[in-house]
């Protein structure tokens, strides 16, 4: 496990903190080269072989997802990634549970009036190399108020957000452009 | 333009087939739709498509979609988009689609716009279902052949929620398409995967 040291130092962590509380809609922190290079090499390694299942729910989602192996589970339920967490968002998170998706053309989620999303907080952390916004896939924050949020995937970034109510994300339907292209991204949400 | 037969906008053949048009509007599955080649009378065809190009598009984009549409058409200063979309909230054109789908609708009153789909613009599976909206309609004015993209997709539906796609409808010139609104008539507009434009004037017919 190995978070960019810059992160762990207090002024950062206080600087990311101040960063997230900033906006009243949409708290969130996006951090950039979050694991040192070598730990992000050997990650992207292992989620780029492992195993895919197509899932489709028509007017709801369409992308692939894999199963947490217990090595991608251990990152993201390490003492350090738990405490990194918590210090951003001002709560103590105990324990950490998502998946590893992918999305490619034609895949897509889309937000929901009735059985949307319960407030809480998402942590997206990106695998994703060499995106171009004109593929879609990328991730769209709104409040149905007229506020909203685009979000690019970029490699080897943790994204926090806290999304209060009335506030849903969803991925933009990948277009033909992304065709042979892959967005890779652990998604996990804490209540 | 009250006085003006319905043959002055539609070739008579369309007129002398309506028996014809209902029995295959309402036997056409995944649910109620026809499709009526060749709708329009050619010189008035080629003003709509004059007059269209005339009007403004806005991209609209969405989870759901991503295209451009016109304002509401009802609205337009255009002298021949007023006799056009005066036309299709008629009497005479709104009762003709009574006589194909057997439904009772509502005169004078219609939704309308233009809708553009460039490459990679694209409509997700949904409904279409709203308050009022009987018959939706679709009068194609370009030309995308199927590996192009652009064509409606038709959904078959079960329990409520949308199958599969059973039946692709490609865009073709001064084809009107027609479909009855309901809790289940799911359908998409596939994705443009070229360089070309899908061109359209559709909206909603609605009931009593």
């Amino acid at each position: 496990m190995d978070i960019n040291p810059l992160y762990t130092k207090k002024e950062f962590l206080e600087k990311i903190n101040k960063v997230f509380h900033s906006s009243d809609w949409l708290p969130s922190a996006k951090i950039k080269q979050f694991f040192i290079p070598s730990f992000y090499r050997k990650l992207k390694n292992i989620i780029s072989r492992i195993n895919y299942r197509p899932i489709k729910k028509q007017m709801h989602y369409q992308y692939s997802k894999a199963l947490m192996t217990k090595g991608l589970n251990g990152v993201f339920n390490s003492e350090e990634f738990l405490d990194f967490v918590s210090r951003i968002i001002n709560s103590k998170v105990k324990a950490i549970n998502g998946e590893i998706r992918r999305f490619t053309w034609e895949d897509h989620t889309l937000l929901h009036d009735k059985d949307g999303e319960k407030p809480g907080f998402d942590i997206i952390f990106e695998f994703t190399e060499n995106w171009q916004g004109s593929y879609g896939g990328y991730t769209v924050y709104t409040d149905g108020q007229g506020n909203s949020s685009i979000i690019y995937p970029e490699p080897n970034t943790l994204l926090i957000v806290k999304r209060k109510k009335g506030v849903q994300k969803f991925v933009k339907y990948l277009n033909y452009k992304s065709e042979n292209k892959y967005r890779y991204a652990f998604f996990a949400n804490i209540e | 333009m009250k006085n003006e037969p319905i043959t002055n906008w539609i070739s008579k053949i369309h007129i002398n087939k309506i028996q014809d048009y209902r029995k295959e509007f309402i036997t056409n599955r995944p649910f109620s739709h026809l499709e009526i080649p060749n709708f329009l009378r050619e010189d008035k065809l080629k003003v709509l498509i004059k007059a269209l190009t005339k009007e403004k598009f806005y991209e609209k984009e969405a989870d759901l979609f991503t295209f451009y549409q016109t304002r509401d058409l009802n609205a337009s200063k255009d002298a021949f988009m007023k006799e056009a979309i005066a036309f299709l909230k008629s009497k005479k054109f709104i009762t003709y689609v009574e006589a194909i789908t057997g439904l009772r609708l509502k005169h004078n009153k219609i939704d309308v716009a233009g809708t553009l789909y460039s490459d990679t613009c694209y409509l997700l599976c949904h409904d279409d279902d709203l308050e009022g909206r009987k018959i939706a309609f679709t009068l194609y004015l370009s030309n995308l052949t199927q590996p192009e993209g652009g064509s409606l997709c038709l959904f078959s539906s079960k329990n409520k929620f949308p199958e599969r796609i059973i039946k692709k409808l490609e865009p073709k010139l001064n084809s009107l398409v027609i479909f009855e609104v309901s809790k289940t008539s799911f359908h998409e507009v596939e994705e443009v995967i070229a360089k070309k434009q899908r061109i359209a004037l559709g909206g909603w017919l609605h009931g009593h």
